[in-house]
């Protein structure tokens, strides 16, 4: 029988801490001191911190058990997941949301790892066949779906990855993640790759850009940094060098070659994407800005469908038809077409539009009604696009839903806005166009014609640029607007709204038009709108 | 005992997250003490990273996780806008 060992290589570091380095063996004593104190249940593993959730999935497979991965912290999932494993028990290092938990259910909260134990902690090894994780995702009827995960799929995904976690030949990488540890993407890159082939994975906040930097900062070199479309657009937009990074790895969406090129050329690292999913986990990669066609990790083979999808077969993992309309090049090389579902992600979260809809239309005095989905593909430096809804409900008013929703849908996914309509813009077929929804829930366009005010260009050598932003000059937002200031012959203190929208580079020219009612601005270079104002009408007062 | 009328800053910071993030509220409706997550304004940590964005582009501070002083920012209104007032460049 096929096995692995639980740590690829137990004296070296696992993880680094904002304070330290942790090694392999320090993590295994700690597990198998959490593993004598677990009850004999399979765990609901909430821990937010990666070292503590790397612990705890430890502890649990060392009692042979399974960790049962929520996906998303929010209430309502977790209140699914305990439903669907009663018998489970609850290991978190933070509060937990505010969901009735059955009376029965234990909750073992981690404040503190043992330290307990010195020298060598036993490293036994795995049956390939034993299932050590549960990961959910969103079933078209809003209801959780489990995926099981073997320890020998696990791992052999993770020998196969080696390659794109070894950025420096030789050198161990450190790996910054943007993404949580319970979700599949995360799982499988911040704990078992680390786990498996020995990089390391950092702990601590990672959320906003000064984190980020913080634990770059840290290192030790190399760094990866493990992140998100999302991340990546926010990051660059926030105009701040970040400290070195041997390598970006990037996934849960597609990633657009523009905001690929632009990471490449700030952060001076090559721009590496995964595809994958919840259900096979990593299985091609390609570098955005060099090709356009995917590659397949060493063991999968794709097997192409009469309907443009194709099925994945992966050793120790149930084949599985992806949701994407594939093209094969060759035996290990494919191109990606587009998504041929209904399925919707955001910020890595997976659900569908029908489940949606079906949650929406369960609502009491719900009449009729419809999530829409943001465009798929935001430029540079763009928000991220969110859900909104249009419903029919003549006696609930939009408050109301949004507060059932709130109740049954994940965060990512809620509605920015409920707009109460008497119809929806049904065609002929009894169909719903984009087109026509988007026209009801936007608002119309601005009262006056936009006029032309002219353009200017910021000359390389213009001295506000030295040393703004050495390596990847970007003209700063208060020299733009000073220049539409000018254009537009308004004092700078009737600005009410700004919205740097895509960076200005020296050269660039940007065209200015604006509106009089309101008293708005918008500077495009290009079809590319760079930013969006609003002024005070008071030329009066 | 009453609430706390919003103070000029707190409308602004709340006008800053409805504009931000594309709220379908008014400002006025916005309760200061109110949680910013979860049950409140029900945000999320995707919002939270585009609000540290616009607030640095605004007040010119940045925020971090692992402040040593530890503050829940965005606890509600009123402690975002007091963590911008104690943190902005002078």
């Amino acid at each position: 029988m096929h096995a692995f060992p639980l740590l690829g290589h137990p004296a070296a570091p696992l993880f680094r801490t904002p304070e330290r380095l942790i090694t392999g063996n320090d993590v295994l004593h700690a597990a198998h001191a959490l593993a004598a104190t677990l009850p004999p249940r399979p765990i609901i593993n909430l821990c937010r911190d990666r070292l503590y959730f790397t612990a705890a999935f430890c502890a649990a497979v060392l009692r042979g058990q399974y960790s049962v991965l929520p996906g998303s912290r929010a209430a309502g999932p977790l209140a699914h997941l305990l439903a669907l494993y009663p018998d489970a028990a609850i290991v978190t290092d933070a509060d937990l949301p505010p969901c009735p938990l059955p009376a029965a259910t234990p909750v073992i909260r981690l404040s503190a790892l043992s330290a307990e134990g010195a020298g060598t902690a036993a490293n036994p090894d795995i049956a390939a066949t034993q299932v050590v994780a549960h990961i959910l995702t969103s079933g078209s009827t809003g209801t959780p779906v489990a995926h099981a995960k073997t320890w020998g799929g696990l791992t052999r995904r993770a020998l196969a990855s080696v390659g794109l976690f070894t950025p420096v030949p030789g050198s161990v990488a450190t790996i910054v993640g943007t993404v949580p540890p319970y979700h599949m993407y995360g799982f499988e890159t911040t704990v078992i790759q680390p786990l498996v082939t020995g990089c390391i994975s950092t702990t601590g906040p990672a959320l906003f850009p000064a984190d980020i930097r913080a634990r770059l900062e840290q290192g030790p070199q190399p760094c990866i940094l493990l992140t998100t479309p999302l991340h990546i657009r926010t990051f660059l937009s926030d105009h701040t060098p970040l400290p070195p990074i041997a390598r970006v790895i990037s996934a849960t969406a597609p990633l657009d070659a523009a905001t690929a090129e632009m990471a490449e050329r700030c952060w001076h690292a090559p721009v590496f994407e995964i595809y994958g999913s919840t259900e096979t986990g990593s299985i091609a990669t390609r570098r955005t800005t060099a090709a356009q066609a995917w590659r397949l990790h060493s063991g999968i083979s794709l097997h192409p469908r009469l309907d443009g999808t194709a099925s994945i077969h992966a050793p120790g993992a149930p084949s599985h038809v992806v949701a994407d309309a594939i093209t094969p090049l060759t035996p290990d090389t494919f191109r990606l077409e587009g998504r041929m579902t209904d399925i919707i992600k955001i910020a890595g979260q997976r659900t569908s539009l029908a489940g949606l809809n079906a949650i929406l239309l369960g609502i009491q005095g719900v009449e009729d009604g419809t999530f829409i989905a943001p465009a798929p593909d935001a430029a540079p430096g763009q928000p991220v696009g969110r859900m909104e809804v249009v419903v029919v409900a003549p006696t609930r008013p939009a408050p109301d839903i949004l507060a059932e929703l709130r109740m049954r849908v994940p965060p990512a996914f809620l509605p920015r806005r409920v707009v109460r309509v008497a119809a929806l813009p049904r065609n002929e077929m009894g169909k719903l166009t984009r087109a026509a929804l988007l026209a009801l829930v936007h608002e119309p366009p601005p009262a006056t014609t936009a006029q032309d005010a002219g353009c200017f260009r910021i000359a390389p050598d213009h001295p506000a640029l030295a040393g703004h932003f050495p390596g990847c000059p970007i003209v700063p937002g208060a020299v733009v607007l000073s220049e539409v200031f000018g254009l537009m012959g308004v004092a700078p203190a009737r600005l009410e709204q700004i919205k740097f929208l895509h960076p200005v580079r020296p050269g660039d020219t940007v065209r200015v038009t604006h509106t009089t009612q309101p008293l708005a601005f918008t500077c495009t270079v290009g079809m590319q709108v760079v930013a969006k104002g609003r002024l005070r009408n008071d030329a009066h007062a | 005992m009453a609430e706390n009328p919003p103070s000029p800053s707190e409308t602004e910071v709340a006008t800053l997250i409805v504009e931000t993030l594309q709220l379908d509220m008014p400002v006025s409706t916005i309760e200061m003490d109110a949680p910013l997550f979860g049950d409140g304004l029900g945000l999320d940590s995707i919002d939270a990273l585009e609000l540290s964005l616009a607030i640095k582009r605004q007040y010119g501070v940045e925020l971090r996780s692992d402040n040593a002083d530890k503050v829940d920012i965005f606890r509600s209104v009123r402690s975002l806008t007091h963590y911008i007032a104690a943190h902005s460049p002078s």
